[in-house]
């Protein structure tokens, strides 16, 4: 039936067909005139070159036990999943729930069992590595998608110039550090790898090989999106589309475009029908995509949400680029579908063209997430795919409007690099700036490696934090007065001899996040139906989650640690157990409660 | 069958396919005589140049601004109007207010003839029919833009412990439909034009043959 409907477009008037040579057409010559180890050898080239980039700037040595860091809340933050994971409860869901991505907690769990160490420092290592593996990841896209000459570029500038690969890096004068718990190329890596790559997984499906590499992508892009929320949504309206727009511009054959969907979507089940079938096995699966889907959720409908830097509208460098951005983009998208001299709708597609639209499209993408919570941080993600627009802009653009000679190319080119930093502050891409970004890697390991080595800590809380932080000056950096780690490691030893093995929960603990005492103390969990710090957005959900805490929790828990007797946790402890052992201890200046069931 | 005529090499219209039915000539899943008079209708349409579809997207901007105007009014907290429905409310006004410029000068303009003008040839008169026609479906969409920006008004549902609260659906809806609808629409829009002016002998045809892409 198909072929009947389709037979009389063949009647339609040929400049329709033969507006520009679409790319396979190009390829075939290509693969005439090339054999296939010649023509592997710019890729083979770009992926070594990427993965050496992405060594020399993200990956091993850290030395990060040579980091005298505080912890940060938002390592807490992370910290009481990992603990619950490492006492036995099941990943992501109740007391081991976590706002990010399932697949990041199991990946820093089993990193931290298995390759780094169960500690503070251990997580950073593990941390560094998931880093190093998305810088990898991104490097190589780009020298995939866009080719040797202008993946080496949009690299260099990821690096050097622009913010994003700086959250957690070799810091210029330091050591390796930033954002721990946060800041990682994964969380946006799957966009990117399935936006820019997908064009040429359609243009060779549904032939075999096409159809692998889509179901490769579509594994990468299923792996990410559990390792986090934001390359989900992303992912799957870049993926329609590109669908769409490759089909409605007459650039590829539904028959491919369907096959590439289709694969994607195959790779993507392949990664997550185990992880749905592991918690539809545990009676979890429901509790286990509610987390999943929580906050995207809330964040969607406002909560999390601010104005740009804020209610308090923090100043920050990236501003203009986060007002001008928007409307560069908009800009862009509508010369990336029109040709000019004169202006039309472009049809058939050249390879350029498409590479250049799924670059406008990549980077929308990624700034709708800093639409909502509006800062600098936030606007990392966008900016990771910011310096593939510029080179690709820069080389495609001048073409599509017109420019033919060469020098005009050039020039118009230049022009737009130079104009696209006009949305950095000056010192981004002051000379100075970026040569300390591109030495810092190399001195801090040098300076790092200089360093004596760390002993290791003899007690279990100073394992938990990790030998050459367990003697820091700065214990943590929600501290509300300043208190160094071997002081903080001291309670933690305590906390850990006095509760022992009891299932303990902790409501509180002096302007941290519980799960720093969990970790530090090491700690057994009490069952708390999820994380209140991570998990409760709302009034009603923290009154149902202290309806279960009491009625379902309390038989179950054997010790209560707080700053204050009045909390409702320790209030209903005290209730049920009025025998209950009271031990004070002191810290910052403060009193800390354990209060403890007596058998 | 063949889809085309024979003797004059023109493809078929819908009607020619009608007959050719109610002749014998075709099977009995031939499409009936009312689809086929509007597939005709609408296929002399895309045949008529720009100015129909121009027409539609100046329609679809004074439909959209009156509702929108409706929702600004009805989508509200209590008490008096908030500043962004009263600024909703005078963008649909000047919404209304262009479309009414814009059908006058058509109307004023109608009837004649400017074959070969100098703005054919900076857009070709079947890529400003596709650029109307996308505005056209563009316009209602802002609605959603409205009806987001009404509802950003209204205090927060729930409270939220820990977290602040901005309702910012209006800004990624006004976003999205900025900076990615255009481009989609525009080439979905050329794309229908195009398979339309190849005379699809059935709607589903025509459907089809915009999916189908270059039957590779």
């Amino acid at each position: 039936m198909a072929h009947r409907n389709v037979r009389w477009i063949a009647v339609l008037t040929p400049d329709h067909l033969a507006e520009e040579h679409p790319a396979g057409a190009a390829d075939g010559a290509d693969d005439d005139s090339h054999s296939g180890a010649r023509a592997m050898l710019p890729v083979v080239a770009g992926l070594v070159t990427a993965l050496g980039l992405a060594w020399y700037f993200a990956g091993p040595p850290w030395y990060l036990d040579k980091t005298s860091t505080p912890i940060s809340r938002q390592e807490e933050v992370v910290l009481i999943g990992l603990q619950a994971v490492g006492k036995g409860h099941l990943p992501y869901v109740g007391v081991a729930s976590v706002q990010y991505g399932p697949g990041t907690q199991v990946a820093a769990y089993w990193l931290m069992r298995h390759v780094t160490s169960f500690s503070v420092v251990g997580f950073r290592e593990a941390w560094a590595l998931l880093v190093w593996a998305g810088v990898s990841v991104l490097f190589a896209v780009f020298f995939l998608a866009f080719g040797y000459a202008r993946g080496l570029a949009v690299s260099l500038l990821s690096a050097l110039v622009y913010p994003a690969q700086h959250e957690v890096a070799f810091q210029p004068g330091g050591s390796y550090d930033g954002y721990f718990g946060w800041a990682s190329p994964l969380r946006y890596a799957g966009v990117v790898a399935l936006v820019l790559l997908l064009p040429a997984v359609i243009e060779r499906c549904p032939a075999w090989r096409g159809v692998v590499a889509a179901t490769a992508i579509g594994s990468f892009w299923g792996l990410t999106s559990y390792l986090a929320q934001e390359n989900l949504a992303g992912g799957a309206v870049g993926a329609f589309a590109v669908g769409g727009l490759s089909l409605f511009s007459g650039s590829a054959p539904w028959r491919a475009v369907r096959a590439a969907l289709a694969a994607v979507l195959a790779g993507f089940l392949v990664i997550w029908t185990p992880i749905l079938a592991y918690y539809a096995c545990h009676g979890q699966l429901g509790e286990f995509l509610r987390q999943y889907l929580l906050f995207p959720k809330a964040v969607a409908s406002g909560a999390n949400d601010t104005p740009w830097g804020g209610f308090t509208h923090t100043p920050s460098p990236y501003g203009h680029m986060f007002y001008v951005l928007p409307f560069l983009l908009a800009g862009l998208a509508v010369l990336a579908v029109v040709q000019v001299r004169p202006l039309r709708i472009a049809t058939q597609w050249p390879r350029e063209r498409a590479l250049f639209l799924v670059t406008v499209l990549a980077t929308a993408l990624l700034y709708e997430g800093v639409l909502l919570r509006s800062d600098t941080s936030h606007l990392t993600g966008t900016l990771l795919m910011v310096p593939a627009l510029v080179v690709m802009t820069a080389t495609v653009l001048p073409r599509l409007l017109g420019a033919e000679r060469r020098v005009a190319v050039a020039l118009a080119g230049t022009a737009l690099i130079v104009g696209s930093f006009l949305l950095l502050p000056h010192k981004a891409f002051a000379p100075a700036s970026v040569r300390s970004w591109a030495e810092a890697p190399f001195l801090d390991r040098q300076r790092l490696a200089a360093l004596p080595a760390s002993a290791a800590p003899e007690t279990l809380a100073g394992q938990r934090v990790g030998a050459g932080l367990d003697d820091v000056s700065l214990c943590c950096q929600g501290s509300p007065v300043p208190i160094s780690m071997p002081e903080f490691v001291q309670l933690m030893q305590r906390i850990h001899t006095i509760v022992g093995n009891r299932a303990a929960y902790v409501a509180n603990f002096r302007g941290e996040y519980p799960g720093l005492v969990y970790f530090g103390a090491d700690l057994n969990p009490a069952p708390v139906s999820s994380d209140p710090y991570s998990s409760i957005e709302t009034g009603p959900e923290l009154a149902a989650f202290l309806a279960d805490f009491r009625t379902r929790v309390l038989p179950q828990t054997q010790a209560i640690l707080t700053d204050s007797l009045g909390t409702p946790e320790a209030r209903y402890f005290r209730q049920r157990y009025p025998n209950a052992r009271r031990i004070t201890l002191h810290y910052a200046g403060q009193v800390y409660f354990i209060l403890l069931r007596r058998n | 069958m063949s889809a085309q005529d024979a003797s004059s090499r023109r493809p078929l219209t819908p009607i020619d396919r009608y007959r050719g039915s109610v002749n014998g000539e075709l099977d009995n899943d031939a499409v009936t005589h009312g689809a086929a008079r509007w597939l005709d209708r609408t296929l002399r349409i895309v045949d008529g140049g720009p100015r129909p579809f121009y027409r539609a997207a100046v329609v679809s901007l004074a439909v959209t601004s009156v509702l929108a105007m409706g929702i600004a009014v009805v989508i509200r907290p209590q008490g008096s109007l908030p500043e962004a429905q009263r600024l909703m409310i005078a963008v649909a006004l000047a919404g209304a207010g262009l479309s009414a410029i814009l059908g006058l000068a058509s109307r004023a303009g109608a009837g004649r003839s400017r074959p070969g003008t100098r703005f054919d040839r900076v857009v070709a008169p079947r890529d400003r029919a596709a650029i109307w026609l996308a505005l056209a479906v563009w316009f209602p969409f802002l609605l959603l833009v409205v009806y987001y920006r009404a509802k950003a008004t209204f205090p927060p549902p729930v409270r939220y412990l820990y977290f602040p609260y901005d309702d910012k659906r209006w800004e990624t809806t006004a976003y999205l439909l900025g900076v990615i609808a255009p481009a989609i629409l525009l080439t979905a829009a050329a794309r229908v034009l195009m398979i339309g002016r190849g005379k699809p002998p059935t709607w589903r045809a025509w459907l089809t043959g915009t999916f189908v892409g270059s039957l590779c």
